[in-house]
């Protein structure tokens, strides 16, 4: 505001100043005093002279989002919607005696989606719309972090009262860094008065103000939280926010593929079922790095083949020029032809691609892929996919003769999955108390376990040799074998 | 108008309404809070035919109020009137007050003779001589010269007919 009419500030200072002047004031003094602090202010850039206020971001019309336009969230969604009721219709709660909501706290991993189910409570409600990020509070001053918050429901009421709106969205993103667990932080007086200041905010909102003010917090620490904010009117609502499930990734992916130009061989449905385990925010990326890499073959649509390159890129980094030497390559060939024969023997249909090209840390690399996300893991299961990470090593063996050390984060993963049989009583000790069980015998029935799916790999692997070695050949020669091409390869050598 | 010149015409018009604001301001303030006042006190003491106050340019500087006075019988009694008068309206602020009769040049040249009097008398004391002199001087030019001492002033009150001449001398040297 004083930016916009600096001219006429200027104007006006002088008028005064001439006119105090011409009065017989001495002004010298005066104007010496406003240079030394111009000077002061454009050599600290401002920091010294006046305390930052938080920076509030308001939701734009064009920014706007409904919970239409975010996928794979249907449970958060329904969940939030029906808090949200509360504000909606104000009038009913107050009839019923109702305290109303102050708060809804939105908890999962990174990229699911948190900022914009914030954004759409704000567009459900009609409310006004601010965001702060926690670290926005934090500051080595005492009480400027206390002051922030004043100042975020201040503005947050006043925005509403602007634009003749009943009630405010404040969502606070990475709130575990304002809201952690009070006299654990280093600078504890400052951390934990700014914490204070938030709680007896929220005390304050009651449903007769003119203005209903509703805390959206998101956080991927929940553990982290103060007690004194999780409980019954701070936070009411802990929302979670979870990875999105196949049907979500679907949606997720129509979403943001709507304005991309599609080639009519990309299934959805076969891409969501390729990125189990991927966020919103990592999805969204798979379709943008589809779209750039069609862009670098001057092709007008997105093919499928676009989507597969950026699925394995935005899971395992850019292709490197790493260009190993060709006993190597033919190692790291072995070694991934291991891991995908023996994948689809015990796995049916569940390669995607088989890899020698180089990509952030992995020389080489196997994609799987399933029918369905699973959340329960069988017995049978846990030892084929050990047996799937032990076959690169045992498939060396088989064809060159000789381990490498590249088999190192793979005996890593099949240890982890052996603890999982151990953990889930499934091991020989049956069940067993996690805490109590002595190292040592844990390490022996690992090893055990290990030994006996070693030995059976062994077995599969030299029984399929000659696929083995075909596989091999292949992947030398193209350097990467799509799932369908594998299949034909071992099924053409079985019949 | 590209935007440089507008921001421009409107930082001058600001200047020029500011000047002309606080100017206005002042002006009015002068009127109400010390010309008003000090006319009405004045006028109401007998013998003083008019008041012209002179509203200084700088803040620092005193007011300076001519007075015309009609012949008055006792000087130094309206002048102490108009003073606490003047006190009273300008509630502390500095002023000067300056005396005006219907002087002569021939009333002129009679102060000019008796001040060589008021200054010796200001030297060595000799205020009865001051006294007795002046009458003698106004005498050869049939006037009437009334002269009053008090702590801080000499009042000088030469008359001839309906024409007067008013002067006061300060007593501290500084004053004069």
């Amino acid at each position: 505001m004083i930016m916009k009419h600096k001219e006429i500030i200027i104007g006006l200072a002088a008028g005064i100043a001439v006119f105090l002047a011409m009065i017989g004031i001495d002004i010298l003094p005066l104007i010496f005093f406003i240079g030394f602090a111009t000077a002061l202010y454009f050599i600290t850039g401002g920091q010294l002279i006046k305390v930052k206020n938080i920076s509030v971001k308001e939701g734009k019309k064009e920014s706007l989002i409904s919970f239409d336009d975010i996928g794979g969230q249907e449970v958060a969604k329904n969940e939030l919607c029906e808090a949200l009721e509360f504000i909606k219709n104000n009038d009913k709660i107050k009839s019923m005696g109702i305290r109303p909501l102050k708060g809804i706290l939105l908890n999962g991993p990174p990229g699911t989606g948190k900022t914009l189910l914030a954004k759409a409570a704000a567009q459900h409600t009609n409310s006004v719309f601010l965001s702060a990020s926690g670290s926005e509070f934090v500051e080595m001053y005492v009480g400027v972090g206390a002051k922030r918050v004043r100042q975020l429901f201040d503005q947050a009421k006043q925005a509403a009262r602007k634009l003749n709106k009943h009630s405010a969205v404040i969502f606070i993103d990475e709130i575990e860094v304002l809201g952690g667990k009070r006299g654990q932080n280093h600078s504890h007086q400052e951390h934990d008065q700014t914490l204070n200041e938030l709680l007896v905010q929220m005390d304050g909102i009651s449903s007769d103000d003119d203005v209903k003010v509703l805390i959206i917090g998101a956080t991927n620490r929940s553990d982290m939280l103060d007690s004194a904010l999780l409980r019954p009117g701070r936070f009411d609502r802990i929302v979670k926010v979870d990875l999105p499930d196949k049907k979500g990734r679907a949606h997720i992916l129509k979403l943001h593929t709507r304005n991309k130009p599609l080639s009519p061989d990309v299934d959805i449905e076969s891409i969501a079922k390729d990125t189990f385990g991927f966020s919103g925010a990592q999805l969204e990326s798979v379709a943008n790095e589809a779209a750039i890499l069609a862009m670098r073959e001057n092709s007008q649509l997105i093919t499928s083949v676009h989507f597969k390159n950026a699925i394995e890129k935005v899971m395992m980094g850019e292709k490197l020029d790493r260009l190993p030497c060709a006993d190597e390559k033919k190692r790291i060939a072995v070694h991934e032809s291991g891991h995908a024969l023996v994948g689809e023997l015990l796995f049916p249909n569940s390669v995607a691609s088989v890899n020698v090209a180089s990509r952030s840390n992995a020389l080489g690399y196997v994609r799987n892929t399933q029918e369905d996300d699973m959340f329960l893991y069988t017995y049978d299961y846990l030892k084929g996919r050990i047996a799937v990470s032990l076959a690169g090593a045992i498939a060396e063996e088989v064809l060159i003769g000789s381990r490498s050390t590249g088999a190192s984060s793979d005996f890593q993963h099949a240890s982890d999955l052996a603890r999982h049989i151990i953990y889930g009583g499934m091991s020989e000790l049956g069940i067993i108390s996690t805490e109590d069980l002595p190292k040592d015998k844990l390490h022996e029935t690992i090893s055990s376990i290990l030994r006996d799916i070693e030995k059976s790999t062994l077995e599969l692997l030299n029984k399929n040799i000659e696929i083995l070695q075909r596989i091999t050949e292949e992947l030398l020669d193209k350097e990467t074998l799509s799932g369908d091409e594998l299949r034909a390869l071992i099924s053409k050598k079985a019949a | 108008m590209n935007i440089k010149a507008a921001k421009l015409f409107k930082g001058i018009l600001a200047f020029a309404a500011t000047l002309l604001i606080l100017y206005g301001v002042r002006i009015l303030w002068q009127n109400y809070s010390i010309t008003m006042p000090l006319n009405k006190e004045l006028m109401s003491i007998n013998g003083v035919q008019s008041v012209v106050v002179d509203k200084p340019t700088k803040v620092h500087e005193p007011i300076n109020i001519a007075i015309s006075l009609s012949s008055v019988s006792n000087f130094p009694k309206t002048y102490t009137k108009i003073n606490e008068k003047v006190v009273q309206a300008l509630k502390g602020k500095a002023y000067e007050i300056d005396i005006n009769g219907n002087e002569t040049e021939e009333l002129e040249n009679l102060y000019s003779d008796i001040s060589l009097y008021v200054e010796k008398s200001l030297i060595d004391g000799s205020f009865p001589s001051l006294v007795e002199k002046s009458q003698e001087l106004a005498e050869t030019v049939d006037s009437v010269a009334n002269i009053s001492i008090d702590d801080k002033y000499i009042y000088i009150h030469i008359a001839k007919g309906d024409n007067a001449l008013y002067k006061l001398v300060s007593r501290q040297s500084e004053g004069r």
